[in-house]
């Protein structure tokens, strides 16, 4: 394999679901194909990460800052719903049951594959309930919604969570195991999600 | 239920095998390494999405094969149900019905399979993790929703292993974290605990018979569960979760310094008694041999009482580590009961059945219809 194919074929392996024979295969399929096409992915890739970026309130993935939820003035400001992944905020939205705000982690706390309370957007959750603030958002939280999986990682995670903003007098609730056992909300359908957030309960 | 057809392809030696058992007596015949155990595995592993063998999963992959896969057919109450498991290197797809089951833990239940093995007879006098398996496994198959239980416990013990083995010394909210995975693995283990206790109940007088009987020595033989940590096993579950949490709060300075979590339902043992004492110091051979075989008779009939249909049995070559009343005395029982049976033999004179029989040869990973001359 010619040195800059296989190099193309290393990155494209690196990416989640894709394994070596497909990296090879989509390297060849790549280079082989009309140029212009690889140009044009090329241009697409580069524009989507430079206009991507995290929303500075939310930490939801944006192309404007704040996010287009964070700068809905018809959401609900003094209810935050904590979620793991970006994916969570579009599978709780489309449930169309939760209507305030959210912030999401970036992971879930996870000593086996390294993920330490550091490695996630935990201070900027924190920074969003401290009273007092320039801006206006701040105080209004009255209650944060911990929208983690019912597996190891999300229920370490929501206990974590808990006992770190309880402290800071909002009132922390946890979404109803209506999500099966290690289910993942992109999975669950919008009646069972809706049905979650209806019957939580208060840590 | 049983098994109405089987596909198997690239697990371990078998390249492509596609046959359909017999309601009920399945007898394969073949030399050593041919692939007998292997397709019990395969069964075993459309029951339970784990192998009897190794905790790896992926090892069952034939050797150079991106995948392996396991397909079956399976009847029950007049329905039935196509199980299909695809095992990849770091990962599994499973599908009830040609739709993929999310989470996994809905999977278990619809079939359930009961694994007799050679290595089985040695459980009393093996190590306590051995026993341990050994009875989780007849759990599982009695109650599938405490596989996930065990899942659970078992992933949360890695996170609290991983924790205090942290390369980069641990965070500074470790002993936060530490708090969290102890009132964790109270919770859990106490489930686990209880699910024990129960099935230990259930199957206990039973044992107890079927020991008199394959004996006839007038010795009694009983089961006694050691829990790590003491306590009331049959009283209440958030008792038992405090009792749990407490001792892994009290074992924190060691564990950091080990590594490792020391005390827990993982480090519980399950004590085969003869005449009240341990068999493991006190039992012979033959007697430590009917203590399982005993077990298993118990486990054949508690499962046929407590599930709508009697489970499936799968049977790798015990026989030739039986002496011929017990061996017998093991066919008697499988006779008796409604399961379909998977029989593995590399000596077809030790197979006492008449009857309802399928003989099959397993040669080199194929797998074919024994001529019947
Ligand atoms: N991952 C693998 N890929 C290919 N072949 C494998 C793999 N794992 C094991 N084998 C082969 O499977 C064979 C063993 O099969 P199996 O354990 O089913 O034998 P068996 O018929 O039960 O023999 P015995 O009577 O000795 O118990 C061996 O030949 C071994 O080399
Ligand atoms: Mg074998
Ligand atoms: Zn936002």
């Amino acid at each position: 394999m010619a040195d800059p194919v296989a190099h193309l074929s290393r990155h494209l392996a690196r990416l989640p679901g894709i394994g070596e024979k497909t990296a090879t295969r989509l390297a060849f399929h790549l280079v082989t194909g009309p140029a212009a096409h690889a140009r044009e992915l090329a241009a697409a890739l580069l524009e989507a990460v430079d206009a991507t970026q995290l929303c500075s309130a939310c930490m939801n993935l944006t192309d404007t800052d704040p996010c287009r939820l964070c700068a809905d003035a018809s959401r609900d400001p003094t209810t935050l719903c904590v979620v793991a992944q970006p994916s969570d905020v579009m599978a709780i939205d489309r449930a169309g049951q939760f209507r305030g705000r959210y912030h999401v982690l970036h992971g879930l706390l996870s000593p086996l594959d390294g993920v330490s309370p550091d490695d996630l957007r935990i201070a900027e959750l924190v920074r969003r309930l401290e009273p007092a603030g320039e801006d206006g958002e701040r105080a209004e939280v009255r209650e944060v919604i911990l929208a983690t999986s019912a597996g190891v990682e999300g229920e370490t995670t929501a206990m974590y969570l808990a006992r770190l903003l309880k402290p800071l007098g909002v009132a922390v609730s946890r979404i109803a195991s209506g999500i099966p056992v290690g289910g993942e909300l992109e999975y669950s359908d919008q009646a069972t999600i809706a049905r979650a957030l209806e019957g939580r309960s208060a840590l | 239920m049983y098994v109405r057809s089987l596909t198997i392809r690239d697990v371990r030696n078998l390249e492509a095998v596609r046959f359909e058992p017999g309601p009920r007596f399945n007898v394969f015949i073949g030399e050593n390494g041919q692939g007998k155990t292997n397709l019990l595995e395969s069964i075993y592993v459309t029951c339970a999405l784990r192998s009897f063998r190794t905790s790896r999963l992926a090892e069952v992959i034939r050797l150079g094969q991106p995948s392996a896969r396991v397909a079956a057919a399976i009847r029950r109450g007049g329905m039935e149900r196509e199980l299909d498991i695809v095992v990849r290197p770091r990962s599994k797809i499973v599908r009830l019905d040609n739709k993929a089951v999310r989470p996994l833990s809905r999977y278990f239940g619809n079939f359930n399979a009961v694994l007799f093995a050679p290595e089985d007879l040695q459980i009393p006098r093996g190590s306590p993790g051995g026993r341990r398996r050994f009875l989780d496994r007849s759990v599982f198959t009695w109650r599938a929703e405490y596989l996930v239980d065990v899942q659970r416990y078992e992933r949360a013990l890695r996170m609290r292993n991983a924790l205090l083995r942290d390369p980069r010394g641990s965070p500074k909210q470790g002993p936060e974290l530490l708090t969290i995975y102890d009132g964790q693995l109270g919770t859990l283990g106490a489930r686990l605990l209880r699910r024990r206790a129960a099935f230990l109940a259930d199957i206990a007088p039973r044992f107890r018979a079927a020991f008199d009987e394959i004996t006839r020595a007038g010795l009694c033989a009983d089961l006694r569960y050691e829990p790590a940590v003491a306590g009331d096993l049959h009283g209440e579950e958030p008792e038992l979760a405090q009792a749990i949490e407490s001792a892994l709060r009290e074992r924190r300075r060691q564990d950091w310094a080990r590594g490792t979590t020391s005390t827990g339902p993982h480090r519980d043992d399950l004590t085969f008694l003869l005449d009240g004492q341990p068999a493991q110091r006190y039992a012979s051979q033959g007697q430590l041999r009917a203590l399982v075989l005993a077990w298993k008779t118990a486990e054949i009939e508690l499962l046929a009482g407590s599930h709508g249909e009697p489970p499936v049995f799968l049977l790798d070559d015990v026989s030739s580590e039986l002496d011929a009343a017990r061996n017998a005395y093991l066919f008697d029982v499988l006779a008796a009961s409604q399961s379909q049976c998977f029989i593995t033999t590399t000596h077809p004179g030790h197979v006492l059945l008449s009857a309802d029989r399928v003989d099959f040869s397993v040669r080199g990973g194929a797998i074919s219809l024994e001529d019947s001359a």
